[in-house]
């Protein structure tokens, strides 16, 4: 009996991982994802980060029996999806060790645990984040961003790829940031949500079906020609800025 | 007419294992030797030690099944302190070609003379029904060379076809095969050991005492290893199409690099 309860403990303090999923046991902290490519993070009320995989995961040729993956950052896949999982204090950083898969990381995230995502390459597809209320960073270069029902708050930027958001509601402890370089946002908010919206772009236009209160009319007139914009709806509440520096911003009500 | 000559060359086939083989078996004395250069574009090669002191050629020659094995052609030629061979087929584009049809776990045969181009529909509807196969062209080559080199001099092996096996060879070495595999198993690393595979893999095995600097590169494949080394990061690189291990074994010392361009690496003890 006090084996089986050795085994039991065992089993519950570590992570354990089965061919096709892995868990981490955490939920408050904050989580780091580099360099992985193809990653949908979905909020969750679980109390531990699962990791899936979408589509089918090549493993471990018959030839590497025995043998670990490894990189060039001294990482070995110790997740048997290739990836690298390791811990410091309340971080928990994970890394891609396989640069050849054609799958999607499918990531369920709890409540408590703030998403950290940062993608260099041009390999791979968009990231998506769906269901979160947790504080999110993102930066991509080459790759573009999906967000759904996302409160916020968050900071999302990507040089080359798109950033689409569509918001259910806004949080209003901190700001919101969406940014892209070369590539347009879009963003759809609920008719009822507060917002102090900055919207700036250099060599785009923007579009809005929203009625901002831009406060800044001088004899009955308005400036309907600028490269910068700041508009309260309803308002006013939590700062949302959106740029996109060489092409075009569309804020809109979502339907 | 057609047909009568394919249900010839199947019942052939069927009948046939008479593989007739050229056998090689040669000397050569590597008196003022110091490097060994073989280029084979055909085949595979095993090289291995040799106990006493001199180099020596095996191997099994079939080509088009037998009727073309006089095409051939090992060279050997000394140049100063060079001993280089070259092994290859004459004039490989006037031969006979077979189309091969992988069906059932059979090989069925059809020969095409020289200049001739295969009747695609004179394939019996016994091999177009069924499950699927698949199907080769080409001059037929079943080719292996086995090369036992004296310690001490130096080994450049270039292939293109075939894999390259290394057994219990500690020269200083520099491999290259462009679509075969590499598999060395070395029982000390030599002072200078390069291998490089373009589009296969390269598995290498060494003694856990092995101390090398140790590069492990690959564009498009994965490394695998149950070596036991920290990663110098600093010379290391990890990008989207480019996997660059450096580490120290033991400590460093000789130099052992491994790429695989488009498949894998595999390191491991022995």
């Amino acid at each position: 009996m006090k084996y089986l309860k050795a085994i039991v403990i065992v089993f519950l303090a570590i992570n354990f991982a089965s061919a096709q999923n892995y868990t981490i046991n955490k939920s408050s902290g904050k989580i780091n994802f580099a360099e992985v490519a193809r990653v949908t993070i979905i909020g969750h009320a679980g109390s531990g980060v699962e990791i899936e995989l979408e589509g089918e995961y090549a493993g471990m040729p018959e030839r590497a029996e025995g043998l670990k993956l490894i990189s060039a950052l001294g990482l070995t896949d110790n997740t048997g999806i290739g990836l690298s999982v390791t811990t410091d204090g309340d971080v928990t950083n994970v890394r891609a060790v396989s640069n050849k898969n054609r799958h999607r990381y499918i990531v369920k995230v709890p409540r408590g645990v703030s998403v950290n995502y940062e993608y260099s390459s041009h390999d791979g597809g968009d990231l998506i984040l769906k269901d979160l209320p947790n504080e999110v960073e993102a930066s991509l270069l080459h790759n573009g961003v999906v967000i759904e029902n996302c409160t916020g708050p968050m900071a999302i930027s990507s040089v080359h790829g798109s950033i689409d958001a569509v918001f259910n509601d806004i949080a209003q402890e901190n700001a919101i940031s969406l940014y892209s370089v070369h590539d347009h946002v879009d963003v759809s908010v609920p008719s009822n949500a507060k917002a102090n919206f900055k919207l700036n772009t250099s060599w785009g236009e923007m579009f809005t079906d929203l009625d901002l209160d831009y406060g800044d009319e001088e004899d009955g007139m308005k400036k309907v020609s600028r490269k910068k914009v700041v508009g309260k709806f309803n308002g006013g509440g939590v700062d949302f800025n959106i740029t996109s520096t060489h092409d075009n911003i569309y804020l809109r009500k979502k339907s | 007419m057609g047909r009568i000559s394919i249900l010839i060359a199947l019942v052939l086939v069927s009948l046939s294992f008479l593989n007739a083989q050229n056998i090689i078996d040669e000397v050569h004395s590597v008196s003022g030797v110091d490097e060994i250069s073989l280029e084979a574009m055909w085949g595979d090669v095993e090289i291995r030690k040799s106990t006493d002191g001199q180099l020596r050629i095996e191997g099994k020659v079939s080509i088009n099944r037998g009727e073309n094995n006089d095409a051939f052609d090992l060279n050997i030629q000394k140049s100063g302190s060079v001993l280089s061979l070259t092994s290859d087929i004459k004039d490989m584009e006037n031969l006979p070609r077979y189309t091969t049809i992988h069906k059932n776990g059979r090989e069925y045969y059809f020969r095409i003379p020289p200049g001739e181009d295969f009747d695609w529909s004179e394939i019996p509807d016994s091999l177009r029904n069924g499950k699927q196969g698949w199907t080769s062209n080409g001059v037929l080559t079943d080719i292996s060379l086995t090369i036992l080199v004296p310690e001490g001099v130096k080994l450049q092996v270039e292939s293109t076809y075939g894999d390259i096996t290394l057994s219990e060879v500690t020269n200083d070495m520099n491999i290259k095969n462009t679509y075969g595999h590499i598999e060395a198993t070395l029982p000390r690393v030599p002072s200078n050991c390069t291998l490089e595979s373009v589009y296969s893999f390269v598995d290498v095995s060494i003694p856990s005492s092995a101390r090398s600097d140790l590069k492990l590169q690959t564009n498009y494949g994965e490394i695998y290893s149950n070596v036991d080394f920290t990663v110098d990061k600093g010379a290391s690189k990890w990008a989207a199409f480019e996997n660059r291990v450096v580490a120290a074994l033991n400590g460093g010392g000789s130099t052992l690099d491994l790429t695989a361009t488009y498949n894998n690496i595999y390191l491991r003890y022995q």
